[in-house]
């Protein structure tokens, strides 16, 4: 019996090695690619013609420079919305919901790209300006670093709300209600109990987001000018130039290294806050002060009773508009860039015109009738496919592998998960590099690896979370009653994580289909997946075509969503029913 | 049972379908095939209507066009020995720099027949197919009155303006703007071009590709420009409200070049001797504004349209012409300090 135990952990272990195998292979092993490329020759003379150049300087600092400002904007926006969020129940909680998740699965490349209609000398803002007599003539809105911090904010709120509402939905709301009654305002109230206990989320939050935003060249490379480029746009087109590969390599190195000592910074900069948040024993000071704190306590009410009533009840009105207001302007700010994709695309001018002087479906025929957009169509959803088996495989092996208490978990788990600690951009670059050797480059097969490193982490947090909740015992009574391993897993572990996997595929699927930066840096000329298309599509013409475009990749994500959703309503449902059929006998 | 046995049937036709795909997919190089780099934009479909759809169409081989032509892409491709190019447009900056560094291969004349081609187009690597400009345009709604290449440099002459990413070109206009005689132009006084430049630099919503002036055009995101004519011309035909001026324009040629370790070499230099036939060239000014080189195909042109065309001798006189030799001796050590320039 022993004995047998045993061999069946030493199975399950080895479950585990394909995807450390692949991640050494497809992930690792390109980010080490850099290295000798960044080091190889005359390495000194390279890093010092980085840091001493004025240009690759002022990169750098502008680069950390909208990230930071980018990463402090979306913490202030979203928390709210996080908040809001985490307390919200019913269809209150599905709309909210919608409002983050559509736009976190829409490609960056199309959110970004929606800007331009708006920005634009005759785009919405300036359009509405000239019209209410706010202007005379149109602002120049495009090309400025304020459009680059709009779509950086943008792309970001959802990815900081969704890091966010976990944490703070943990918080208990009675601890607001007990600051209440000590007369805490609720600004007060906030600062001092919902962001410290929010802190874990905030700090995973501010890391990802700074992360990506470190990462970004879409919204630079469309919507800013030379003055404030960023790395990794540098590092994009060195590439696309095919100019310099040391060069490119030796500024991913800088980005990744800077990227890094940030984030540490940061995350210990919020350590001290948690710190805070919980401070152990108070000191023999507090045995002074709790005395003081009680007279106060007692007198206070008495004493300003009258001017508080008017003050909390103005106030009270401010906080009871504060939050609908606050709805209607943030929906508007998540939503605005998606919504507009649609008149545009209709639109029957030649240029990007808001609004549109006609409607027409001109732009759709021609996208359809092209056999170009067609086959870039088709090779992303091969790409997608082959990436949502791929994962799923995977990511089924991986969590049968870690089982339920697994040795050295958090160890495995920071490995499985460190693809999303890198900047994307450094992963394409080293990707690049490597596939570039071994004529992986400008193949289906490059891309798909890509994807499946990028991709993996998201269905494995899915897959694990559904195995988690799955009753344990349930596969117990199947082995009392002489099931053997595989069995067991075949007709009870396997049925009951299908919805997860089955949810685990979709998002693999759109989040491969929509996925821009290793498209950009991996495909070329025979390969053309469509983010790609699209990407050359806005840089040399920035026509309705492209909105159009963008505007079907918006539908097709949103399709996805519904069906997601009625996966995860129709699995409710059936668990209720195997529940009643129980209870009935 | 049943719900068992169309469950297994719909995941063995979703397999086949995925399979089906796959098939699809596989490629490989053949010899009726040719790849061409060039720009992007509209100028690249217009070479697509005048060179690339006839080429396929007349000889039944299958022509992939692409973009990213350019020096260090082709130098990166032919070092790297991952070839994928099989023609090349090259401006004749790039030409210069690319013959310098031996990445191109000798063009075959006993296919590719140029007796048509001026002599100094027909070069060793590369045969000069169209002659283009640079050209001063802007918004008539902003200026009515035209506006000089004296005062696109004056900052007191308000207006948002676009200048290309390149190094050449944008000095040639700053120098021939401020009065330097077009036949005084070389070589290059850098630093007064820079100092001219720098007038207005505040004003300048930035340094773009080609394709991006055309877009910025159409788009009324700028109200001057310097650029291609052909681009800007395409602006004006899709509904822009734009002039365009010879004044101070410089002029240059385009090549067609085969990169070194080229694929498909033999239908390269097929394709090549096509599009200098006086028909293709004939057809490539119907297409976009640039003019062509064969001496029997401005025959066949609409006397008007030969006369505005860029490379007649009325409009070249107007501006510069664009030294390549001259630039392929200093790009190398000029590019840099071009690239902190328009970045500060």
């Amino acid at each position: 019996m022993h004995y047998r135990g045993k061999l069946v952990r030493l199975d399950r272990r080895l479950l585990l090695a394909p995807i450390i195998v692949f991640l050494i292979f497809a992930f690792a092993l390109p980010l080490l690619a850099i290295v000798p490329e960044a080091f190889g020759g005359a390495a000194a003379e390279r890093f010092a013609g980085i840091f001493r150049s004025p240009v690759y300087l002022s990169i750098i600092v502008t680069t950390v420079r909208i990230s930071l400002e980018a990463t402090a904007i979306t913490l202030v926006v979203a928390f709210p919305l996080a908040w809001i969020l985490s307390r919200a129940s019913g269809v209150k909680m599905l709309l909210l919901g919608l409002l983050v998740l559509i736009p976190f699965l829409t490609s960056v490349l199309v959110r970004t790209f929606a800007w331009l209609a708006i920005l634009g000398q005759r785009g919405l803002v300036n359009a509405t300006l000239l019209k209410l007599g706010l202007a005379t003539e149109p602002k120049a809105l495009l090309f400025t670093e304020t459009a680059v911090l709009l779509a950086l904010v943008h792309s970001a709120i959802p990815m900081m709300v969704f890091s966010l509402v976990p944490v703070l939905r943990r918080i208990d709301g009675r601890t607001l209600l007990a600051a209440h009654t000590l007369g805490a305002r609720p600004l007060r109230a906030w600062i001092g109990i919902v962001v410290p206990l929010g802190i874990r989320g905030i700090q995973s939050g501010v890391t990802i987001v700074f992360l990506f935003t470190m990462a970004s060249f879409i919204a630079p490379a469309l919507l800013g000018n030379q003055r404030q480029q960023m790395l990794a746009q540098v590092i994009q087109s060195e590439l696309e130039s095919g100019a310099d590969w040391p060069l490119a390599a030796a500024l991913g190195v800088t980005l990744a290294v800077t990227a890094t000592v940030i984030v540490f910074g940061l995350s210990s900069v919020s350590r001290a806050f948690s710190r805070w948040q919980n401070p152990r024993p108070l000191p023999a000071a507090s045995g002074v002060q709790t005395p003081i704190v009680e007279t106060a306590l007692l007198r206070t009410p008495v004493t300003i009773r009258e001017p508080r009533i008017d003050l909390s009840s103005t106030s009270r009105v401010f906080w009871k508009c504060a939050e609908p207001t606050y709805l209607i302007l943030i929906s508007a700010y998540i939503l605005l860039p998606l919504l507009v994709l649609f008149p545009v695309s209709f639109s029957s001018a030649d240029v990007l015109i808001f609004p549109p002087p006609g409607y027409s479906f001109r732009w759709f025929e021609r996208i359809l009738g092209n056999p170009e957009w067609i086959a870039a169509g088709l090779t992303s959803l091969r790409i997608g496919i082959a990436t949502s088996i791929l994962t799923l495989v995977l990511a089924t092996f991986t969590v049968l592998g870690m089982g339920r208490n697994a040795k050295f978990r958090g160890g495995i788990e920071a490995f499985l998960q460190s693809p999303m600690t890198v900047p994307s951009v450094v992963f394409a670059l080293g990707a690049y590099l490597l596939f570039a050797r071994f004529r992986l480059v400008d193949t289906e097969a490059g891309i798909i690896i890509a994807h499946t490193v990028l991709i993996f982490p998201v269905v494995y947090l899915i897959a694990s979370a559904t195995f988690s909740s799955i009753d344990e015992s349930l596969s117990f009574a199947a082995a009392t009653l002489g099931a053997n391993s595989w069995r067991v897993f075949r007709t009870i572990v396997f049925p009951l994580l299908l919805p997860g996997l089955a949810i685990g595929a979709l998002l693999a699927l759109l989040l491969s289909f929509d996925e821009s930066v290793s498209s950009i840096f991996l495909s070329n000329l025979s390969v053309k997946t469509l983010p790609r298309k699209l990407w050359e599509g806005i840089k040399f013409n920035t026509s309705p075509e492209s909105a159009a475009v963008s505007a079907m990749l918006l539908t097709i994500t949103c399709v996805v969503i519904a069906a997601l959703i009625t996966l995860l309503f129709g699995r409710k449902r059936g668990v209720r029913l195997v529940k009643t059929t129980s209870d009935g006998t | 049972m049943e719900k068992n046995r169309s469950r297994k049937i719909t995941t063995g036709a979703l397999i086949a379908a995925v399979g089906a795909m796959f098939i699809g997919a596989a490629s490989a190089a053949d010899p009726g095939k040719v790849v061409i780099a060039s720009y992007g934009g509209s100028f690249q479909d217009a070479q697509k209507a005048a060179f690339f759809e006839p080429y396929a169409k007349a000889t039944g081989a299958k022509v992939v066009d692409t973009t990213g032509t350019g020096y260090a892409k082709v130098k990166a491709m032919v070092t790297s020995g991952n070839v994928t190019w099989d023609v090349i447009s090259a401006d004749a900056a790039a030409y210069e720099s690319e013959t310098k560094e031996d990445l191109l291969q000798p063009i075959d004349y006993s296919i590719v027949k140029a007796d048509k081609i001026p002599a100094e187009l027909r070069l060793k690597y590369g045969v000069g197919y169209m002659k283009a400009t640079q050209n001063l345009s802007w918004s008539k709604e902003k200026f009515p009155n035209d506006l000089t290449p004296a005062q696109f440099f004056d900052p007191s002459v308000k207006a948002r303006r676009v200048m290309l990413a390149l190094p050449y070109y944008n000095m040639e206009f700053a120098l021939l703007a401020d009065g330097v005689k077009p036949s005084e132009l070389y070589p290059l006084d850098v630093e007064r071009a820079l100092k001219v430049i720098d007038r207005v630099k505040d004003q300048i919503v930035g340094f773009k590709g080609p394709s991006d002036v055309q877009a910025l055009i159409q788009q009324g995101e700028v109200d001057a420009a310097y650029g291609p004519g052909g681009r800007i011309n395409n602006a004006i035909k899709a509904g822009a409200n734009w002039k365009f001026s010879y004044e101070s324009s410089l002029t240059f040629v385009e090549y067609w070049a085969v990169p070194k370790g080229a694929a498909n070499v033999a239908e390269a230099m097929k394709f090549i001797n096509f599009a200098i036939q006086p028909e293709a060239q004939a057809e490539l000014p119907k297409q976009i504004f640039y003019g062509p080189v064969n001496s029997d195909a401005v025959k066949l042109l609409d006397p008007a349209l030969a006369k505005a065309l860029p490379g007649y001798p009325e409009n070249e006189k107007l501006g510069g012409f664009l030294n390549a030799k001259w630039w392929n001796e200093n790009l190398a050590s000029i590019t840099p300090r071009w690239n902190t320039y328009i970045m500060q």
